[in-house]
């Protein structure tokens, strides 16, 4: 139940609306929504009344850790400036970079320039760059060494006096998680960031500190990467970034689900026979291999974006779209889910890695060719596996996960195929080729939704054919939406963290995928099986799958 | 008023169309006639041997979401809707209805149906619609709205696009309001604005009626942010309270026929009816432009906000808006300016005695016929901001003056 309490109207602002007082709703976990929807920062002010839609944030700085690094130059920057000159970000907002390579203001500003003509949507010209390169600046130093800190501080406090940041602070750890807990433990010592548990007046400053994936990498390092980032920041300030949810296709899951009555009285285990998701990556290991070496697949893909996509697909209604209803949601689906454990994990789990091969006609080296990767390597980059959740919706409904790298071809899909039907009045007229209905959710490329039904074919006689009906995205509504990157940024400036991890989502996850991992380590292999490249994976997981009479989808 | 950011689409293949004269309509007949088209259409992809049409296994479903229906004087200004509505990307009509109401010379109806596909570019789908186009003797208007209906796709919302709004007064708009679900004008197209506002302003009494939008008030979307956001922080909002001098500066008539005035009245709407400014009369002409006193504050307590309104003919504005500028007084003084410095962008600055001078550029582009439109189909319910803006913005100007 919300705690629900008035704050009070600024008495320096004339109110010509209705209402003297705004009603700001508070969750479970200390969340604030306006009832309207709006915005806390900017509905005090009566000119943005019917702008809410357009959400704009308050003024604010955008502090990068590691922004000489690739992440800034291809998704940060240009989402950022994209954002600043298509009008969503407000007059004084300002970036103050910090790392390690030795840049001036005008060196760092250089170099975003360059990352932002690559990869923004949105075309440089000299006067939006000047523009928006006012509202840069750079810090450099050592992120375990305090001086960095003393020096940021002074910097920032600088920048709010010229740009009128009024003390507002988004903190983006775009660094090696190594990092992590010494930046957060130096912001908390220099106090340069500080505990919001609750606020109610909107004019107080907020700061709030988004960091990327991986969040740990198992159950205990989850906890105590959790523990540190406490210590400094309540959870309603911190924003664990999984660009998956931030993707137009993966929200619209959430409206065909839930704007639709259409198809939840089928959306249960009276219906659908078993869930499959695909999330599968023509590209190798490229230059990430350092990071996927520890990883490995199951962590990359599995623990992060495939369990989000299936938290989307299972959950439960939420009683509202805001922050914890729908993540309330999604943690009450992880902890339904049962992990196989033990000697189950070699039966309900199969890894591979790719082997030389093929892909869109070019030869591609193996995993352990790769630049940067063991010959020796042992790291899976192929997951399949097979999951049960516990609950009256979905009890002896398996969902077949499955993701690889160097597979035929980019796709990330969902697919429900539903039970045939319990008697086909049509047998009677000679052998038919019926598959069963399946409706899918292409997440990328060409993202849509397809069903797969039966019809009959014109003709004086009665015969029968499987047919898809498709929508296209794009053909229905054109047009590229927003970057998952851009939306989520402005999520984390405007606080909302709807299409943010919490805590015990992240932990929950990692406890479906722990078992496993301890399982692996327990029974450690000298070779994994070997898949070419461009193929859809080892023989192994054709077997998973196969000896439940089911076959995988060639999407 | 040339700049689009529309351009991404483009047609895949010419349309393939059909015509005819008829003394009535026989709609069963343009439907028949659309299917036919359709049907050539995608055989003749299979002639191509398109790989994606060979990857549907049977069924292909064109995803529809809307009508558009579309008055014009010629046939010449139908032509040029199509082309708008071929660079529509979001919310692309599935069926336009383009009704021209003197498009012959001799009684009965020429019909025109055409079938469409646009590309949006690599890796995503084509976005395919279907137009018909009625045209009819001048005085023909009542037959013009009784063939509309019959042409709609059923169950999917209308909306009726008058780009020149004035011309399709009378019987015709009468009756093509009861099936549209939503009315989009362009009162820059106005030479009467007092007239023009008072008749939009009547139409938002009508609870039963379309719900109405303006594409001015659609360009002035991003002034309205701009200006908002300079009062988003603690240390400005009390600005609010202590303006007394604004200066709205309109462009002259643009090549397209467009003038900015209507803009003007709009953006002096929005500012007095979200700050709870009164006017006690209408705008009065002075030696540059025109100017009216307003009342703020509750009776008994208010002070003076004087509204000054002016026309230039600098280039970027023409058709649109130059520049705004608030002047807070000195209670709380300080100097808020959103100006268009070209036809792509448009600088703020913000100045207070207790603030340094803050100055930035946002591309603001002068949004075309296409992306005007296109951002009015997105939305389908009203917006009472617009329409109490207009209420007050149809009260500001003089009765019987013309631009």
């Amino acid at each position: 139940m919300s705690d629900v309490r008035t704050l009070p109207r600024p008495t320096t602002i004339h109110a010509p609306s209705p209402s003297e007082t705004l009603t700001v709703e508070m969750d479970h976990v200390g969340h604030q929504f306006v009832q309207d929807g709006g915005d806390l920062t900017t509905v005090v002010n009566p000119l943005r009344a019917g702008l809410q839609l357009d959400r704009v944030p308050a003024p604010c700085v955008m502090v990068i850790f590691g922004v000489s690094g690739d992440l800034t130059e291809r998704k940060l920057m240009p989402a950022l400036y994209d954002l600043a000159v298509g009008l969503p970000l407000p007059e004084g907002f300002s970036i103050v970079g910090v790392s390690r390579r030795d840049w001036n203001d005008e060196q760092f500003r250089a170099e975003m320039r360059k990352a932002v003509a690559a990869h923004a949507r949105t075309p440089v010209t000299e006067e939006s760059w000047e523009s928006f390169a006012s509202g840069l600046f750079y810090v450099r130093g050592s992120f375990d060494d305090a001086a960095t800190y003393t020096k940021l501080k002074e910097r920032l406090e600088t920048v709010d006096r010229e740009r009128r940041a009024n003390g507002n602070r988004l903190f983006y750890l775009a660094t090696p998680p190594s990092f992590y807990i010494p930046i957060i433990e130096n912001l908390g010592q220099c106090g340069i960031a500080s505990r919001q548990d609750i606020y109610v007046d909107p004019h107080e400053s907020w700061n709030r500190i988004v960091i990327e994936k991986p969040f740990g990498h198992d159950v205990a390092s989850a906890h105590a990467l959790n523990a540190a980032i406490a210590t400094v920041f309540s959870e309603r300030q911190i924003y664990r970034i999984d660009h998956y949810l931030g993707k137009e296709t993966v929200q619209n899951v959430l409206a065909f689900r839930f704007a639709n009555i259409l198809f939840e009285p089928v959306w249960t285990r009276h219906y659908v026979d078993h869930v499959q998701i695909t999330v599968a990556e023509s590209i190798g290991v490229e230059n990430r291999a350092a990071y996927y070496e520890e990883a490995g697949a199951l962590r990359d893909m599995v623990q992060s974006h495939m369990l989000q996509l299936l938290a989307v697909v299972a959950m439960e209604p939420p009683a509202f779209f805001n922050g914890n209803a729908v993540r309330d949601e999604k943690v009450k689906v992880f902890r339904s889910v049962v992990p196989p454990t033990g000697d189950d994990v070699a039966k309900y789990v199969v890894r591979g890695q790719y082997a030389a091969g093929f892909i869109d006609g070019q030869p591609v080296p193996g995993y352990r060719q790769e630049k940067g990767v063991s010959p020796t390597s042992t790291t899976e980059t192929f997951v399949a596996l097979k999951l049960g959740i516990d609950n009256w919706r979905w009890a002896d409904v398996p969902f077949y996960l499955r993701t690889g790298k160097r597979l035929p071809r980019r796709v990330t899909e969902i697919a429900i195929e539903f039970q045939r039907v319990p008697h086909l009045m049509f047998s009677s007229i000679g052998k038919l080729d019926l598959q069963p209905n399946v409706l899918t959710m292409r997440i990328q490329p060409d993202e849509g939704i397809s069903l797969r039904f039966a019809a009959k074919v014109p003709g004086a006689s009665t015969r029968l054919r499987t047919v898809r009906m498709d929508f296209a995205y794009g053909a229905a509504f054109g047009g590229a939406g927003a970057d998952a990157y851009e939306r989520l940024l402005l999520d984390a400036m405007l606080g909302d963290p709807t299409l943010f991890a919490r805590r015990d989502e992240v932990e929950a996850a990692w406890a479906i995928v722990q078992p496993i991992l301890d399982a692996w380590a327990d029974q450690p292999v000298q070779h994994l099986p070997l898949y070419e490249a461009g193929t859809w994976g080892p023989d192994k997981a054709d077997d998973l799958i196969e000896r439940d009479g089911r076959t995988w989808r060639r999407p | 008023m040339t700049t689009t950011s529309l351009k991404t689409v483009s047609p895949a293949r010419p349309p393939l169309t059909a015509s005819w004269t008829a003394p009535v309509l026989d709609a069963a007949r343009v439907h028949r006639e659309l299917d036919r088209l359709w049907k050539e259409w995608n055989e003749d992809r299979r002639g191509e041997e398109d790989a994606a049409l060979h990857a549907y296994e049977g069924a292909l479903m064109r995803a529809s979401t809307l009508n558009l229906i579309v008055v014009v004087e010629t046939l010449a200004e139908a032509e040029e809707i199509e082309l708008v509505v071929g660079e529509l990307i979001e919310f692309s009509p599935s069926r336009t209805v383009i009704l021209v109401r003197n498009g012959r010379k001799a009684a009965g109806l020429h019909i025109r149906v055409s079938v469409h596909e646009h590309l949006q570019g690599r890796g995503r789908p084509a976005i395919q619609r279907e137009s018909v186009t009625v045209a009819a003797k001048e005085g023909s208007d009542h037959i013009l709205a009784s063939v509309t209906t019959p042409l709609l796709v059923p169950e999917l919302p209308g909306f009726l696009y008058l780009p020149r709004f004035l011309r399709a007064e009378g019987p015709l708009l009468q009756d093509l309001l009861r099936i549209a679900d939503r009315l989009i004008v362009d009162s820059a197209t106005a030479t009467d604005p007092s007239r023009t506002l008072r008749s939009l302003a009547n139409l938002t009494q009508d609870e039963t009626g379309p719900r109405l939008s303006d594409v001015v008030w659609t360009r002035l979307t991003a002034w309205r942010q701009l200006i908002a956001q300079f009062f988003d922080q603690g240390v400005t909002q009390p600005c609010l309270e202590a303006l007394d001098d604004v200066e709205i500066v309109c462009g002259k008539w643009d090549g397209d026929g467009r003038c900015g005035l209507t803009a003007g009245l709009l953006m002096a709407g929005w500012l007095a009816t979200r700050l709870g400014w009164r006017a006690p009369g209408e705008l009065v002409h002075a030696r540059e432009g025109w100017r009216l006193t307003l009342r703020a504050g509750p009776r008994g307590r208010s002070r003076e906000v004087l509204l000054r309104l002016r026309m230039t003919d600098h280039p970027p504005a023409c058709g649109g808006l130059s520049s705004v500028t608030l002047v807070a007084g000195p209670e709380c003084p300080g100097t808020f300016r959103v100006e268009r410095t070209d036809d792509q962008a448009i600088t703020t600055t913000s100045e207070t005695p207790t603030m340094p001078r803050v100055s930035r550029l946002v591309y603001g582009r002068q949004m075309d016929e296409p992306a005007l439109l296109s951002q009015e189909l997105r939305n389908f319910t009203g917006d009472p901001i617009y329409e109490e803006a207009l209420v007050f913005a149809a009260d500001l100007w003089p009765e019987g003056v013309m631009i």
